[in-house]
């Protein structure tokens, strides 16, 4: 198995990892590279998607306040370059398409979506609609350059292979817990403004203050109005997922139970507030529930076990004999609550220093 | 080519990411592009204080009552949550005293207009409970900050 999954205090209960057998290396590298073709296959109707809506921004000579990235871009050739950037995507997304194999083909092809996706923000606003399929992007530049014939028959480009897609697995799933960690440090209002993200009304007050922005009101989202305790529930489940999302990548078991759920998360995001994430299901779809890395035979009691919080209480009452429960959270919570810890310290940092200053 | 970057470079890479995304949230905002902190719906919102415009003229013909333009979708369909986010980001500005970094938010704001020929507004500071909004329609406080008058010509002359 690949050595950074091999992060044994993070594995949790009951996880026993069988011996190098080439035959599962394989497949696993065969899934790999078959999610990989799938996403420069989305890349092509997501370039058409993203040049579409930048080109309705750019037709009237809007005021620009560049991003970065398209710092090279002069208000008076605005139009002209925003063009020539479009069409530039475009082509690459096609040749990204037929030939994903060539590195060079990846690289151009995210540089251009880098400055496409600049563009598109730098008209005042930013989203975060294409941010995760962006740096996939960035991250599959680093798979081999070569045939895939080639990567299945060397053991040194399977691992290579697997390595950048167990990155690629790290980023969408850290992206996730750096909300979990936002919403978390949300528990605690620094104001009198803000409800704790943990109050029963807090999805709530979240939906309607959307609706009354957009005008765009859901059926769901009527419903939580009336009765703003509803949402209670789902709320806490999705910060518990988010927070421990990053776990799953050290128990790929839970990979297909988390990737589950942030799927129907994001169907309902659309339900209840009418924000249509269209791409982001798809992603986790590719990267969680079809990881290369979930066990050949996944099982639900196994990844209850392997749950964060509750995994070590399972495996304590299933052993009492052998073990007491204060040693099972400190072999199998401890080390997860400490990862987790590193993360808020390192993202929450700059804004404890905000407020000092 | 064998690659040199293993777990320890991607955990490194990780807590990289956090640093730049944490630091651009909290100094840089929205963020460092494309190194967003995901803080997304993090605090529900008691009170919800944002800054919206009353549309009162639009191509040089008064409405018989002013309105807020997120109630006028037909008429300016391109409004959205984006926009909603830059309108807080002028009055900001506005609060701050940046007047180039608000001038500049209101050239931005004002691209909604592209196809009319003329649209006049005013600024307002705005505070409600979305709950209480949503079943009464009340606001807690609104204060008119400013009335500016777009027009197509004097956008072309600015420019």
């Amino acid at each position: 198995m690949n050595s950074w999954l091999d992060t044994r205090r993070l594995r949790g209960p009951g996880a026993t990892p069988g011996p190098y057998r080439a035959a599962r290396h394989v497949a696993m590298t065969r899934e790999a590279l078959f999610l990989v073709r799938l996403y420069y296959a989305a890349s092509l109707v997501l370039a058409f998607l993203l040049v579409e809506d930048v080109w309705a921004s750019t037709l009237s000579d809007p005021a620009i306040d560049p991003r970065w990235p398209v710092f090279w871009l002069q208000p008076e050739l605005m139009r002209a370059a925003s063009v020539g950037l479009m069409i530039a995507t475009m082509g690459s997304a096609v040749l990204a398409a037929l030939q994903f194999q060539r590195r060079w083909v990846r690289g151009v092809f995210a540089l251009l979506l880098l400055q496409t996706t600049a563009l598109q923000f730098s008209f005042g606003y930013t989203n975060h609609f294409f941010h995760i399929w962006l740096w996939l992007g960035i991250s599959f530049v680093f798979l081999p350059s070569a045939d895939h014939q080639a990567i299945i028959a060397s053991r040194q480009l399977r691992y290579q292979t697997l390595r950048v897609f167990a990155w690629a697995t790290m980023l969408i799933l850290l992206f996730y817990t750096l909300s979990g960690i936002a919403k978390t440090a949300g528990a605690i209002p620094l104001d009198g403004d803000s409800l704790s993200s943990l109050a029963p009304t807090g999805l709530a007050h979240h939906v309607v203050a959307r609706m009354l922005v957009t005008q765009e009101v859901t059926v769901m989202g009527q419903l939580l109005a009336e009765v703003p305790q509803l949402g209670w529930p789902a709320f806490l489940a999705v910060i518990y997922i988010e927070l421990f999302a990053i776990v799953a990548l050290f128990r790929p078991v839970l990979l297909p139970l988390f990737g589950t759920f942030l799927m129907l998360f994001h169907m309902g995001i659309w339900m209840f507030m009418g924000i249509g994430f269209w791409f982001q299901p798809m992603q986790v779809l590719m990267l969680l529930v079809w990881s290369p890395f979930r066990p050949a035979r996944w099982s639900l009691t196994e990844a209850l076990h392997a749950l964060p919080l509750v995994g070590a209480s399972l495996h304590w009452y299933g052993n009492r004999q052998s073990t007491t429960l204060r040693a099972a959270w400190i072999q199998h919570e401890l080390p997860v609550l400490l990862l987790i810890a590193l993360l808020s310290f390192v993202a929450l940092l700059p804004y404890v220093l905000e407020r000092l200053s | 080519m064998r690659s040199r970057f293993g777990s320890r470079h991607a955990a490194l890479a990780a807590l990289i990411y956090c640093a730049i995304a944490g630091y651009g949230g909290a100094f840089q905002q929205p963020e460092v592009f494309p190194f967003f902190n995901w803080s997304l719906f993090s605090t529900p919102p008691k009170v919800v204080e944002d800054w919206s415009v009353k549309i009162s003229q639009v191509n040089g013909r008064a409405l018989e009552q002013a309105q807020w333009i997120e109630y006028m979708p037909q008429r300016f369909p391109g409004y959205g949550i984006s926009q909603s986010k830059q309108l807080l980001e002028w009055g900001q500005r506005l609060k701050r005293g940046d007047a180039a970094g608000a001038a500049l938010q209101r050239q931005l704001f004002e691209n909604l207009f592209a196809g009319l020929d003329s649209v006049e507004y005013t600024l307002y500071r705005r505070r409600a409970r979305p709950l209480v909004r949503w079943h009464t329609e009340q606001f807690d406080e609104l204060e008119a900050f400013e009335t500016f008058r777009w027009t197509r010509a004097g956008r072309a002359r600015s420019e």
